[in-house]
């Protein structure tokens, strides 16, 4: 299955982090590394010579040494090398001797390697104490004002997502760098204008109309039901009504008070509560299979313990069961792509004890 | 070059209404925001004649990007086959929901549709509520999935270049938003924290007197700092109070900012998320950007077809008497079918 070459292959990578760092950079330079490991290039992670912070981060395996229990860190690092050292000038040589460098420390940015990616908390590439992390860009982006319930508290997605969407803007940056072969570039990634970035619909909403969109409770198109054995997505555009018509087999719902996408918005609770039974007698799959059935996009909450049997997925072979050193097999995600149908799957991430070895070598 | 046919323009066309009486699908402010930096083709892909356009313009590409639903492309002769034969080097990049495979290759979804399939919405929202999804105003997926992507092409173009052989990349959305909680699957970690922190700090929201949401939160150092009961205490004083005697705790707080907060503060000090169009509106900037070669808005976005002919005049040579023929029989369009 991964007889495929993988495209990275030539391109050699250093990841490294500034001692005072916070988690955020830490985490999206961390899947900056990993995406370019998992696509063959050969990435080594400077770490300090106590291990990464990130591998003493919840969430946690299920036994392993101290140093390798973290399902963070093992993920994060999955395909790489690390040279565990405190050694300024070990670290030097290997960042010069890299065809590019990703790091959140800015002393770093010298004049080698050619392609050199800085991820800063936000445009002035400063760490003020205490850090700036995660819910601090979710808060001043905009992003956890638009989801949530209305009457409730701003909610930010779970997971670590500006940190992961940075990580992703930080690899992009680098290939496109390394493709533009013969010129040396510095690659800015402010995790704030990430978040900007990827909220650009409710700035151009507020720049057009003049209000900014918020937390929509029952007036947004989209819902989140009960079911019979969990929840369900209720999300559909003005051309699915119709047919939402046909599939709850509510004759009331083709009431005139309903006919327009502005009606709708302001009846929401009221479709709610019509809809509601509906949802509550169906299971998740059994949503799922008619909202496919009738070609609209209703779809179930799947929890995660529901992945890896999910017929879609074990089609797409997007989980790889990966034999570790430590933990036997272990289940992982693998990189969101077929490459010419074929899959990368990746290698274990590596241990701290091998790290401090190979730094000595 | 962005290529939409008149009887499947872009989806955001539509998005600032239909005015009659007026060329409503070269006005959307939507549509203008995000689609700079490009130039507009109209082609008809159904129409015998706007194929064989399409791939002699293939012929001289390196990437073509599509997120049809998956069939749509069989269905116009169009495979990564078809490209093949017009161009051994040619990247398909094919950005899909859920994946060219399986039984749910072909079934429709929005953003927030993979929120839920993802497992994303399962682990977001308060821990005693429901699953959260991002909504409509972000669906989520439709915005990571393009930062991802276009690294993916590149990574791409650099292997093209050394192989010859060309790529077709199935990029499916779901399995991004899948991949960006991978440590919570790899885990088994299904908790629903709320707006607490996955690496255990203490995190939360709080309401201040003048209705101001504020985001905290503590480390191990700071924790027992922080004051008791919190909402109480948030409660009663103003949010430019709350944070200040947070700070001066030790505590990092920030208001949450609403989307006019967020407008203000990007009019008044813009970074590089949004920039502004040759014609001085504003316009989808760059989620990075490089010291060497700043990546800058030099183009507005295009109207329906607005290059076509240009494009064929330039790339393939075409005369304006078989530009105008092609015209005439519809291979290629500049309205929107009625």
């Amino acid at each position: 299955m991964t007889a495929q070459p993988r495209p990275l292959e030539p391109f050699r990578i250093v990841e490294v982090n500034a001692p005072d760092a916070p988690v955020m950079t830490r985490l999206a330079t961390a899947m900056a590394g990993k995406i370019a490991a998992d696509l063959g290039a050969s990435v080594i992670k400077i770490e300090p010579a106590c291990g990464d912070p990130l591998r003493f981060l919840p969430p946690f395996l299920a036994n392993g040494e101290a140093t390798e229990r973290s399902a963070l860190f093992q993920f994060l690092n999955t395909s790489k090398r690390s040279a565990a050292t405190d050694r300024a000038d070990l670290r030097a040589r290997l960042v010069a001797a890299a065809d590019a460098v990703i790091t959140d420390d800015a002393a770093l940015i010298g004049d080698a390697p050619r392609v050199r990616v800085l991820v800063s908390p936000m445009a002035d590439r400063q760490f003020p104490s205490p850090p700036i992390e995660q819910i601090d860009i979710l808060a001043m982006s905009g992003l956890m004002d638009i989801v949530g319930e209305p009457d409730g508290p701003p909610m930010k997605l779970g997971g670590h997502q500006c940190a992961y969407t940075a990580g992703l803007a930080a690899f992009t940056g680098m290939v496109a760098a390394l493709a533009n072969a013969g010129i040396a570039e510095i690659v800015d990634v402010s995790i704030l204008d990430v978040a900007l970035w990827t909220n650009w619909k409710t700035f151009a909403d507020r720049l057009y109309s003049g209000r900014a969109p918020t937390r929509p409770g029952t007036a947004g198109e989209f819902q989140v039901l009960a079911c019979a054995d969990g929840h369900a997505a209720f999300v559909y555009t003005e051309k699915d009504w119709p047919i939402l018509v046909r599939l709850f087999a509510d004759a009331g719902l083709d009431a005139a008070e309903f006919a327009t996408r502005p009606q709708r918005q302001a009846a929401g609770a009221a479709i709610n509560a019509r809809i509601a039974p509906w949802f509550a007698a169906r299971t998740r799959a059994e949503i799922y299979a008619q909202a496919k059935a009738a070609g609209v996009p209703l779809s179930a909450v799947w929890r995660l313990s529901d992945l890896a049997a999910d017929p879609q997925y074990i089609a797409q072979q997007f989980f790889a069961d990966i034999a570790h050193p430590m933990h036997g097999t272990l289940r992982f995600p693998t990189l969101p792509l077929l490459w010419n149908g074929a899959r990368f799957a990746p290698a274990p991430a590596p241990e701290l004890a091998q790290a401090l070895a190979a730094a000595h070598d | 070059m962005k290529v939409e046919a008149g009887s499947a323009i872009d989806l955001f066309r539509t998005w600032d209404g239909r005015a009659p009486g007026t060329d409503w699908w070269n006005r959307s402010r939507f549509f203008r925001f995000t689609n700079r930096n490009k130039r507009g083709l109209g082609i008809d892909l159904k129409s015998p004649d706007g194929r064989a356009l399409f791939l002699r313009l293939v012929a001289q590409a390196d990437v073509v990007l599509e997120n049809f639903r998956r069939g749509v492309l069989e269905r116009l002769n169009l495979t990564f086959a078809d490209l093949l034969a017009a161009n051994p080097r040619i990247i398909l990049a094919s950005i899909t929901s859920q994946g060219e495979n399986g039984p749910d290759r072909a079934a429709p979804s929005y953003g927030s549709t993979l929120d839920a399939t993802s497992g994303l919405a399962s682990i977001s929202g308060a821990a005693d509520g429901m699953p959260a999804i991002s909504g409509i105003a972000l669906n989520y997926p439709d915005q990571i999935v393009s930062i991802f992507a276009a690294g993916v092409v590149a990574a791409a173009v650099l292997q093209t270049r050394r192989t010859g052989r060309g790529v077709h990349l199935d990029i499916p959305q779901r399995e991004l938003a899948s991949f960006l909680i991978g440590e919570r699957i790899l885990a088994g970690d299904e908790a629903r924290l709320g707006n607490g922190d996955d690496t255990g700090a203490m995190q939360d929201c709080v309401r201040s007197a003048d209705g101001i949401w504020i985001a905290l939160r503590a480390d191990a150092s700071t924790e027992e700092r922080v004051p008791e009961p919190l909402e109480a205490w948030a409660g009663v004083r103003k949010a430019q109070e709350v944070i200040a005697r947070l700070a001066e705790r030790g505590i990092r707080a920030t208001a949450v900012a609403d989307g006019n907060a967020m407008h203000d503060a990007v009019t008044s000090t813009p970074g590089n998320a949004f920039a502004r169009d040759p014609g001085g509106d504003w316009a989808k900037g760059f989620p990075f950007q490089f010291r060497a070669n700043p990546l800058s808005v030099a183009r507005p976005a295009p109207a329906l077809g607005e290059h076509t002919g240009e494009i064929l005049r330039d790339m393939l040579g075409l005369s304006e008497a078989e530009i105008a023929a092609l015209e005439t029989s519809g291979a290629t369009a500049v309205l929107p079918n009625a």
